[in-house]
């Protein structure tokens, strides 16, 4: 039997290797049923190349008159079907390790990253409770207690403040200048007194003279006139007593009129205040609300932001710890992968009882061999179609942002 | 400096000009413009135009000539404050008890 022989495999190795990288690699990524159609094709390409190797005329020679022949054949045919057997066991038995070992990489992975996601979403949003904390600290005025400490009642209060003791000076300043003018017009009263002081000398220096007229007159009568002299000096006296009354009195009034003129000073220099100390206090009372003012639009429009960065945060999180689910898929794709190991395994041992049953049929024919050959074929597809049945693929999704999962 | 008045009796109307300062000095120039009158039957304008300083004083001669001239029922415009002046106005709430031109 030189059919397989070194000068075949020699001048056929590469399509051979290709052949069984790609029926392995398709037989990880597609179906096994088509890995192993494919292995029968390869077959089959093998026996028809061994056929179109020989020459017309010693075709008829072929047709398993040759006991050796036949057995090189059922050999090589068994060695290939071991070689896979055994090739294959090893490899599905590595790949059952590999896929475990990726479910619970995948697990431990899943697991660290949706606590720490959890994590993250609870730190974010004590920090946004930090800082509405801070912010009604700020504000104060939200609760309506602590607003004694606050900045905007500070200043409300430092207006009112200033409010009142504007008034009260503009008030103060009225009150004097009603009482200014109330002291004008006793000055002018005053005035008056003194004038009427004139008078009263005037009397006074006309009763003098009276009186000196009338000593004269007493003084010429003689002795009849000496007690009219009497009388006459008592009037003149009382005359120069009246004028000495009035120079006091005149005194008192300069006096009275000297105090009210300080009164009038003292109450002008208290009325009389430089408003630009409340231009300025004002001013800057309110620079400091319109600051305060600005502070807060901008505190509030960094709390709304901090908000929206929150919710974002929240929201990018939810859709994290979502995608994590992708953990049950990859098991259920793994436990899937497994299920079809097992398939490959019992179509390799399917194909291994056919080849048996092939070997063991004492039909010589080549067309009998090659009808072996595609009974084997058959029994592979129905044991495909019926695990294709049985192993329905749950998971539809290609992605993690689409797709359904079924309840496992 | 120095005020003065003009009084047309038959409009019943009386006008003061301020000098550049309206201040407690001259308080009885001020006042002295209406004593003699009636200030409650009077259309009174008191004219700022040159007037650079006010102080409290001036206030509350303005006060008192409100009250004379009849508290709320007062007519008295301020003529032409200039803003230094008009902001004291408005710090102190007399733009609320008076009437202001230009």
């Amino acid at each position: 039997m030189k059919i397989l022989n070194a000068a075949y495999l020699k001048k056929y190795r590469l399509p051979l290797i290709a052949s069984v990288a790609v029926l392995l690699v398709s037989g990880l990524i597609l179906s096994p049923a088509a890995a192993l159609s494919g292995l029968l094709v390869l077959c089959f390409w093998i026996i028809m190349t061994i056929r179109s190797e020989q020459p017309d005329a010693a075709f008829k020679q072929l047709c398993f008159k040759n006991k050796a022949e036949r057995e090189s054949l059922d050999n090589a045919v068994r060695g290939l079907v071991l070689g896979l057997d055994a090739g294959f066991t090893g490899v599905a038995h590595q790949m059952r390790g590999e896929l475990t070992s990726i479910r619970n990489l995948v697990s431990d992975a899943v697991k660290t990253l949706q606590q720490s996601f959890e994590g993250l979403s609870q730190q974010v949003n004590m920090q946004q409770a930090i800082v509405n904390e801070l912010v009604s600290g700020m504000k104060g005025t939200e609760d309506g207690q602590s607003n004694k400490g606050s900045f905007t009642a500070f200043t409300e209060h430092t207006d009112e403040v200033l409010r009142y003791f504007i008034d009260y000076v503009v008030n103060l300043s009225a009150g004097s200048m009603n009482m200014v003018g109330q002291i004008d017009d006793m000055s002018d009263r005053m005035d008056e007194v003194d004038n009427l002081l004139d008078d009263v000398k005037a009397i006074a220096d006309q009763t003098n003279l009276l009186a000196l007229n009338a000593a004269i007159e007493a003084a010429r009568a003689g002795d009849s006139g000496r007690g009219f002299a009497v009388v006459a000096d008592e009037v003149r006296k009382l005359s120069q007593r009246s004028a000495r009354f009035n120079e006091e009195i005149r005194t008192v009034l300069a006096a009275a009129q000297e105090n009210v003129n300080d009164a009038r000073a003292t109450v002008g220099e208290l009325a009389s205040k430089d408003m630009n100390f409340a231009l300025k206090s004002k001013s800057r009372v309110d620079e400091m609300m319109k600051h305060i003012s600005t502070v807060n639009k901008k505190t509030e429009a960094h709390i709304a932001e901090i908000s929206d960065i929150t919710s974002c945060i929240d929201s990018h999180v939810g859709d994290a710890v979502r995608s994590l689910q992708f953990e049950d898929i990859v098991g259920q794709l793994t436990e899937f992968t497994s299920g079809h190991l097992g398939c490959v395994e019992s179509m390799i041992q399917s194909i291994d009882e056919g080849i048996k049953d092939l070997l063991l049929s004492s039909d010589d024919g080549i067309d009998a061999y090659i009808k072996g050959l595609e009974d084997v074929c058959k029994r592979v597809a129905a044991l495909d179609e019926a695990t294709r049945v049985k192993l329905h693929n749950p998971v539809s999704q290609k992605n993690m942002s689409e797709g359904e999962v079924e309840l496992f | 400096m120095g005020i003065s008045s003009k009084f047309i009796e038959h409009e019943k109307k009386l006008t003061i000009v301020l000098g550049d300062r309206f201040d407690f000095s001259c308080h009885s120039e001020f006042r002295d413009t209406y004593c003699s009158l009636d200030p409650d039957q009077l259309e009174i304008t008191i004219d700022f135009a040159k007037t650079e300083y006010i102080d409290s004083a001036a206030l509350g001669m303005l006060l008192v000539l409100r009250e004379r001239a009849g508290g709320d029922g007062a007519k008295i415009i301020l003529r032409s404050c200039r803003p230094s002046v008009q902001q004291i106005m408005d710090i102190t709430h007399l733009d609320r008890l008076f009437k202001f031109s230009n």
